[in-house]
């Protein structure tokens, strides 16, 4: 640590932005008498090409080891020089930019002393972490250009379809038999009323007319997952044999769970008390029995334990009320709902379509949930109808209980096996804000009803998506670790260990929230390492080390005093 | 605290903390955002403090704190993300923890733990940001800087502690 380095400084004027609150030329004599500093030089735009020219050719000096550059924020043009400059062969670990744009002379305009001494500060905080910046780890990656897709629904066809027309090898792995997920089950699918082997049937030739750039796996079963962004190792069992895959990302498309009622309004205790499902599949069948149906939403869900809305189960009500009326146009069919909920201009079109149709809606509350009344089958619903205020009683010969879609049983299991996060209700979740795809784990991605319930067209979006970032992964070739992500352009710093001060404590692994950290045997004793591929610099694991011995090689806690030491340096 | 309609009395404060140095940890992913918006939108803002960005700040130790204490300085800004909307996979949260813990401490070496000032998604938009950094660089400015023999107290104990 401490390595001294020589730096170059640049003060950028900014045509006057900068110059005209901040006293340049005290800033530039302040900083060429400070320790560390070789060279300063202050130019009109830094950000310009002839500037960015100038700056390039200086630093060629082999001696100058670091750059300084005082110009504006890192959002507006502070990261884009030091892209550039990497571009003309400047590594960005080389250079800091501090900002005395939009975090000086624009928010001290009425006091330019002020501003120059915070200027002042500011540039021998960059000259401290510049000297004191390590050169940080890297390993080379070069990732497997195959790609594991778990689940073989819509949104699973669709992504493996994606990537094969890419020319990427796919191994679309499912534990039911036969390709399509829920839309199996389903006779007709709204909005695009077809069955589900139309639906389906084009991704399905892409993908089986391959030629072995898909390799299916149905009825398998997933073992273990190991491994980490760009390389992934996989084993699973197909009928007798257990395969072990290398691909560099994974997509979890395993959708969910059709939640059974459970008993609630007599279901599998009373005939004629169906699930969504079960009528689907009288559908299919055939075997529609009586013209009086009620259907009744939110069945185990928007309630304290499921506090969620499944966003799927009113358009599929919606969709059969309509079915029913088909088979019988003077069929009588109610919804007893809490709100409709069909968003969209294409969806809002059901509800319109199935009130037109003579469709009737009533509205329960949610602690005044409908009867279902009968000996042995199905007689009649009973409900207080909220806007009417008054108890009424259906005539009924079947009850179609709306559920709605819940994580899958094993989705624990799941979570683990691939480092995923699960969000309050128990689905696997995503990076917060305009990350939707992309997971706690670097090269894992999930899609579909895994994610949250969606209807089939939004799992075939959200699977092409899928298949597009894992294709973002794969297929730039070999990449610096710290370069390996989907979600930014570059990490900053990734950790780095002291194997002879580390005393193998495990505070380090019990916060990464990335998993990049575990205890290895080390010469006889445990020590902790860093997998760097899944490191994203957050700097937890420094901030817990008894011993100091993790650091962010560019952001060093003797870095941080250094600049903290800077701070105090004038005026005090 | 100062009484904001009294704008002369405020400009007074500002004036009266220009002495001291108050330095801000700012999360690379919001708070550094903020700070970047009140300077595009150029609000004017107290010339005390000085941002030291960070990738989140989980990467924030409580030496950190300690040694800006230590070193001269008056006033630590520590500024992330929501509690449950950091980038890092809830990172900040146990940094939280760890900070408020931390508060305590302070006011038993000597130290008043309203210098400390933590925000949590709550200086991520430009307004925040100025508004958050107004009044903690405006209280630090009412108080006198961090008394000498708190500095020397804990720089001696945490020089101890290093060699022990
Ligand atoms: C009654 C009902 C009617 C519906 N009607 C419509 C409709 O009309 N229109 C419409 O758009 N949508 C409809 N849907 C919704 C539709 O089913 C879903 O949108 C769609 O299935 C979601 O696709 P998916 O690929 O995300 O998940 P899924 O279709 O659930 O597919 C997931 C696949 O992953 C596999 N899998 C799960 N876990 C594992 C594991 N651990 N190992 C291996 N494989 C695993 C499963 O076997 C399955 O094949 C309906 C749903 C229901 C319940
Ligand atoms: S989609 Fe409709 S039935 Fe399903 S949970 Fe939401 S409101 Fe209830
Ligand atoms: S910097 Fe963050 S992600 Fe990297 S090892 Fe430390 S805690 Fe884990
Ligand atoms: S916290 Fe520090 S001492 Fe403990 S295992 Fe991690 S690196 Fe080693």
């Amino acid at each position: 640590m401490g390595n001294d380095r020589s730096i170059r400084c640049f003060l950028c004027r900014c045509h006057g932005e900068i110059s005209r609150v901040i006293d340049l030329d005290e800033v530039a004599r302040a900083l060429k008498s400070h320790p560390g500093v070789r060279s300063l030089d202050v130019r009109n735009s830094l950000c310009l090409e002839e500037d960015m020219d100038v700056l390039a050719s200086r630093v060629e000096d082999p001696d100058a080891t670091g750059l300084v550059l005082g110009a504006c924020s890192l959002y507006a043009r502070g990261d884009r020089i030091r892209t550039a400059l990497e571009e003309k062969g400047i590594s960005p670990d080389t250079v800091e930019v501090v900002d005395i744009r939009e975090g000086c002379s624009w928010i001290h305009h009425g006091q330019p002393r002020e501003a120059t001494t915070k200027a002042i500060d500011l540039l021998r905080m960059g000259v401290a972490l510049q000297r004191h910046r390590e050169n940080p780890d890297e390993v080379m990656v070069d990732p497997v250009r195959e790609v594991f897709v778990l689940g073989a629904g819509p949104a699973g066809i669709s992504a493996a379809a994606s990537l094969v027309r890419l020319g990427v090898r796919v191994h679309l792995l499912d534990r039911a038999k036969s390709p399509g997920g829920l839309l199996n089950l389903v006779k007709r699918i709204a909005p695009e009323d077809v069955t589900s082997d139309e639906y389906l049937s084009q991704k399905q030739q892409t993908i089986f007319a391959s030629n072995g750039g898909v390799s299916h796996y149905p009825g398998a079963k997933l073992i273990s997952a190991h491994g980490s962004a760009g390389d992934f190792t996989i084993s699973f069992s197909s009928g007798k044999t257990e395969h072990a895959i290398r691909v560099g990302a994974v997509i979890v498309a395993t959708g969910a769970k059709i939640l059974m009622p459970d008993g609630l309004y007599r279901h599998g205790n009373l005939e004629g008390v169906l699930t969504g499902i079960e009528l689907e599949r009288r559908f299919k069948a055939g075997q529609l029995e009586g013209n009086r149906v009620v259907f009744i939403q939110c069945v185990g869900v928007r309630d304290r334990k499921r506090p969620y809305c499944s966003a799927i189960c009113c358009i599929v009500s919606l969709k059969q009320a309509c079915q029913v009326l088909d088979v019988d146009p003077q069929a009588e069919v109610f919804v007893l709902h809490r709100d409709i909920m069909c968003p969209g201009s294409v969806l809002e079109k059901y509800y319109r379509d199935a009130m037109a149709r003579g469709v009737r809606f009533l509205r329960y509350e949610q602690d005044r949930p409908p009867v279902v009344l009968g000996d042995e089958n199905v007689d009649s619903v009973e409900v207080y109808d909220a806007l009417t205020s008054e108890m009424r009683r259906i005539k009924a010969d079947l009850v179609v209980l709306s559920t709605p879609l819940a994580p899958h049983d094993d989705a624990g299991r799941i979570a683990e096996l691939f480092g995923l996060n699960r969000d309050e209700h128990g689905f696997y979740e995503v990076r917060t804000l305009m990350h939707p795809l992309e997971t706690k784990r670097e090269g894992v991605f999930v899609c579909g009803s895994a994610r949250w319930p969606v209807l089939g067209r939004s799992a075939v979006l959200q699977g092409e998506a899928a298949a597009m970032k894992a294709y973002e992964l794969i297929s730039r070739g070999t990449l610096a670790a710290s370069r390996l992500s989907t979600y930014r352009e570059r990490k900053f710093s990734l950790a780095r260990v002291d194997h002879e001060a580390c005393t193998g404590c495990g505070n380090c692994v019990a916060v990464c929230p990335y998993d990049a950290c575990s205890l290895e045997k080390k010469e006889g004793a445990l020590k902790s390492t860093v997998n760097l591929i899944r490191c994203s610099g957050c700097g937890s694991c420094v901030s817990v080390c008894p011993n100091g011995s993790i650091q962010l090689p560019g952001h060093s806690a003797m870095a941080i005093g250094e600049m903290l030491k800077a701070v105090c340096e004038q005026g005090s | 605290m100062t009484d904001r309609t009294e704008d002369s009395g405020n400009i007074q404060v500002v004036l009266e903390g220009a002495g001291r140095k108050i330095v801000v940890f700012a999360c690379t992913w919001c708070a550094l955002i903020g700070a970047d918006g009140a300077g595009k939108k150029r609000i004017s803002l107290p010339a005390t403090f000085r941002v030291i960005p960070v990738e989140c700040i989980s990467r924030v130790e409580a030496d950190a704190v300690i040694r800006a204490f230590t070193s001269g300085i008056d006033g630590v800004a520590v500024m992330g993300c929501h509690l449950g909307g950091c980038r890092h996979n809830g990172a900040n949260l146990r940094s939280a923890r760890k900070l408020e813990l931390l508060k305590p401490l302070l006011d038993t070496v000597g130290i008043d733990s309203r210098r400390l000032f933590t925000s949590y998604g709550t200086a991520h938009e430009y307004h925040q940001f100025a508004q958050a950094i107004e009044s903690f660089c405006s209280q630090i400015g009412e108080m006198p800087p961090v008394s000498a023999w708190s500095r020397s107290f804990v720089r001696a104990m945490s020089a101890r502690g290093e060699n022990e």
